[in-house]
């Protein structure tokens, strides 16, 4: 065999590993103690801002191919765009408050001083009825 | 005649003793129905669907006064009651009652509960700042810490419309008076943990 062929040989071999070792890297996950807080959440912070911009002008593209070709669509970019810049907020749910206030509720009771008041009547009806017995047995 | 305004007086006392002691009877079989009312699993779904599809979708459907609405503990006091949706004379007989129109516990909003100081607030007065309070209603279970503890009068303007979750509780003052009470205590908790936990949703969709 000559050293040409040879050559050939070895290249023919080892070319398709070094190709395929290009597509098969090992890419190692970064350690997290070593990233700082305030740069990964700034990262996070664009990487958010990026995706929202990619879905509004996705968004905004098929509105547009819409357009184009004169399908007519709801106009749901304005509607993503306000989505993806705020968190929607419920409604405010109390309507009983006005702006200057509200009494409280009536909670007061009469129902203590009506008890009360039955016990003392109770008590006297039962001392004018028990003590008159002894008046009558006098006379 | 000494005899017979005595049999007046008997007369008087046990009428008198008889409806005080017949409402409060009345409201504690209501209070005990309302309880079973919630307790019972369909009832509490039932609840808990409504209210979250009123919550999330910003319609508020009118609920009947009386209808158990939310869950409040209160453990400082050993409290414990279902509270009725209605302020009215009836509701308050029975438990807490909830301002119609105020937010419901853990809404956005001012959430008002209003009970008698000789019932079911009867240790209200023993409520500190820091004190913690637990109410669910719907899907929503909140726990709160109290800020605030006032007392008004009983006419000046006393609640006030909030942004933010906040649970005002109400009744009279003082706490020991004979008759209607001239003022009013206004205790204010804001919540411990946001957003409210959402319970049972699933069970109460299943």
């Amino acid at each position: 065999m000559s050293y040409r062929r040879l050559i050939l040989l070895a290249l023919t071999l080892a070319l398709p590993r070094v190709g395929r070792a290009q597509f098969t890297t090992f890419i190692p996950p970064r350690n997290p103690a070593a990233t700082d807080s305030a740069k990964s959440a700034t990262a996070a912070k664009q990487q958010a801002q990026t995706d929202s911009v990619v879905n509004a002008q996705l968004t905004n593209m098929k509105t547009w191919v819409d357009s184009a070709a004169g399908v007519v669509s709801p106009p749901i970019a304005a509607a993503d765009s306000q989505v993806a810049q705020s968190t929607p907020q419920p409604p405010l749910a109390d309507t009983a408050m006005r702006a200057t206030g509200t009494r409280a509720p009536e909670t007061a009771s009469n129902l203590p001083l009506l008890a009360l008041s039955g016990l003392g009547f109770l008590v006297i009806g039962t001392i004018l009825v028990g003590g008159s017995r002894p008046a009558r047995q006098r006379a | 005649m000494r005899k017979a305004l005595g049999y007046v007086f008997f007369a008087t006392g046990g009428l008198l003793l008889s409806f005080a002691g017949g409402r409060y009877a009345v409201g504690s079989w209501r209070a005990d129905q309302a309880r079973a009312a919630w307790d019972h699993a369909e009832a509490k779904a039932t609840v808990a669907l409504a209210r979250s599809v009123a919550f999330h979708h910003g319609a508020r459907h009118p609920i009947v006064d009386g209808a158990p609405v939310a869950h409040l503990m209160i453990p400082r006091i050993d409290l414990d009651e279902i509270v009725l949706e209605g302020v009215g004379s009836d509701e308050l007989n029975a438990g807490p009652g909830h301002l119609p129109g105020s937010a419901f516990p853990g809404e956005r909003g001012n959430s008002v509960i209003s009970a008698h100081r000789d019932r079911h607030f009867s240790h209200f007065d023993q409520l500190q700042a820091g004190d913690t309070i637990t109410t669910e209603a719907g899907t929503i279970r909140q726990t709160w810490v109290v800020v605030s503890k006032r007392v008004v009068d009983k006419d000046a303007p006393a609640l006030f419309r909030a942004t933010e979750p906040t649970l005002t509780l109400t009744t009279c003052w003082p706490i020991r008076y004979l008759g209607p009470a001239p003022e009013r205590l206004i205790v204010t908790a804001k919540p411990v943990v946001r957003p409210a936990t959402r319970i049972a949703v699933a069970a109460a969709r299943s």
